[in-house]
């Protein structure tokens, strides 16, 4: 890439941080927790929250087992196999819960949100309710916006918790490991506040990331086939990229 | 320019200036629709058809120049006198627009829904009203895309008129439609502006559904008016441009080659 294509690229992007960042405060500032806006967030939290659960809880079984396998195999060689259960606690609270479920999320819900508001644009529905006087931003993103924010700390609670039965079942079930000993061990080492809520915290900061890349990509897309299929591509590679660099951020500040 | 003395003038565009990037799309274009008629807009694509009818709706605004309609000029409004301007318009879009996740009574109530407080019956009533004069009250239940082309354009119509509006702008009504669907349409248009006693604007291509339908109507051809008139004028009518557009002919004014380097030097290159 030549100098001036890199300069153009860096310009680029931070004029779509600025952009992005000012489209946050118009979804912010239209936020009225009225009853109807808020029955268009739960229908929203169904078709973004519920319909993820499938490839979100999928995917926790296995890491979780796989997570007991790696750790067993490490651990044993030390005689500390009852420890896997801490391990996996750990690993998966502190940093995969929060980060693959965000990805997961970005990739299953934050493209269907992208390419339905770029759609929308494309098919002039989004024209059509502004010439109703109806506020698309109020009426379209935000509740999109709210019920991704919503979701994914939820689906990162779940994919936690099937995450742990994958490694228990693996732990306890194939290798016989003590139950008691595997339960225990993780009691004693997990700390709810160090572990369990900076995770939160992070999923709950990557939830805001991934719902505003998703809307403010949909939104932006040029409408036309090529304008959806760029801004659903754009909001997989930006919405990842950005979890994976803050994640970093955030542990630095949280640990 | 047309003959409306007599007539109130509903809308005009005064002296518009609009600029798209570097090319003037519309230069000096001054146009003024009477209250009461079936007005359209014709002219060959990509010569600001559209651009008229997003200078009315207040979602482009001209470079210079003054956009009025009804006594209120729409180029300086502020957003939210936009919106309460566009709850006394009623517009139906080229593809139709309907909202692809609501049914055909919830896309009607939706305008009714957001703008007044009228209880659930009161919108049963007025949304079964506005569906049974375009003939889809059967079709209440379906969804946008079980609708053929010709339904979704009459489901359109049918949301654009619920709010009984003074003004019902239609960009391309009859776009993409089969003959049976095009006559319909054509014939709602026509009968829904008797009726209501409205303003309608057209913009579109199809001469021969204009001839049957409007009341006036006005060619532009490279950002100005070439013409204006009733349908029968505009048939008589004998300058280039006109003749060109009205009779379909592949070259004249409006050029069939994009402009180009001469041929010869092209192949000889």
């Amino acid at each position: 890439m030549t100098g001036g294509g890199i300069i153009d690229q860096t310009n680029r992007a931070l004029r779509d941080i600025g952009l992005c960042g000012l489209f946050l405060l118009q979804i912010v500032g239209r936020l009225r927790l009225s009853t109807r806006q808020w029955g268009e967030v739960m229908r929203q939290l169904y078709f973004i929250g519920t319909r993820s659960l499938v490839i979100i809880l999928t995917s926790a079984f296995f890491v979780g087992m796989v997570l007991g396998l790696q750790g067993y195999n490490t651990l044993v060689q030390f005689g500390a196999s009852e420890s896997v259960g801490a391990v996996v606690a750990l690993t998966l609270f502190r940093e995969l819960g929060p980060v693959l479920t965000a990805l997961l999320f970005a990739g299953r819900a934050g493209t269907s949100i992208a390419a339905e508001i770029g759609l929308m644009k494309a098919t002039e529905q989004l024209d059509a309710l502004e010439l109703m006087a109806i506020d698309p931003i109020e009426r379209v993103v935000l509740p999109r916006f709210i019920a991704a924010v919503l979701a994914l700390p939820m689906l990162t609670a779940l994919f936690n918790m099937l995450a742990v039965l994958g490694s228990y079942l693996f732990a306890v079930e194939w290798t016989h490991l003590d139950q008691g000993l595997f339960w225990s061990r993780m009691q004693s080492v997990v700390d709810f506040q160090a572990d369990y809520v900076s995770g939160f915290i992070k999923s709950v900061v990557f939830g805001i990331v991934i719902a505003l890349i998703s809307v403010f990509q949909g939104y932006t897309a040029e409408p036309t086939g090529r304008g959806v299929a760029i801004a659903t591509t754009q909001t997989v590679i930006v919405g990842s990229i950005i979890v994976l660099v803050l994640d970093f951020v955030l542990t630095a500040l949280l640990i | 320019m047309m003959d409306n003395s007599e007539q109130t003038a509903f809308i005009e565009l005064e002296n518009v200036v609009f600029r798209r990037g570097p090319r003037t799309i519309l230069d000096d274009f001054s146009l003024s629709i009477p209250q009461g008629k079936v007005v359209a807009i014709m002219g060959p694509s990509g010569v600001g058809k559209s651009t008229v009818l997003k200078l009315i709706t207040g979602q482009l605004k001209p470079a210079s120049g003054r956009v009025i309609v009804n006594g209120q000029r729409v180029d300086v409004m502020s957003d939210r006198q936009l919106n309460q301007y566009r709850k006394t318009l009623g517009v139906m879009l080229q593809n139709s627009a309907l909202f692809t996740d609501l049914s055909v009574y919830e896309n009607v109530a939706l305008p009714v829904r957001e703008h007044t407080g009228l209880t659930e019956t009161i919108i049963r009533r007025l949304v079964l009203t506005k569906l049974h004069a375009v003939g889809l009250r059967g079709a209440l239940d379906l969804y946008p895309r079980e609708l053929s082309g010709g339904m979704a354009r009459r489901v359109a119509l049918a949301r654009a008129l619920v709010l009984d509006p003074a003004l019902v702008l239609y960009d391309e009504p009859f776009t993409g439609l089969d003959p049976i669907a095009v006559a319909t349409v054509n014939q709602l248009i026509g009968h829904v502006n008797r009726a209501l006693s409205l303003t309608s604007v057209l913009v579109t291509h199809n001469v021969e559904q204009i001839n049957q339908l409007a009341d006036l109507a006005v060619i532009l051809v490279e950002g100005k008016v070439a013409a204006s008139g009733s349908p029968e004028q505009l048939i008589e009518d004998q300058s280039p441009a006109v003749r060109q557009f009205m009779n379909g002919l592949p070259d004249g004014p409006v050029p069939f080659h994009y402009p180009a380097r001469d041929l010869s030097e092209d192949l000889l290159a």
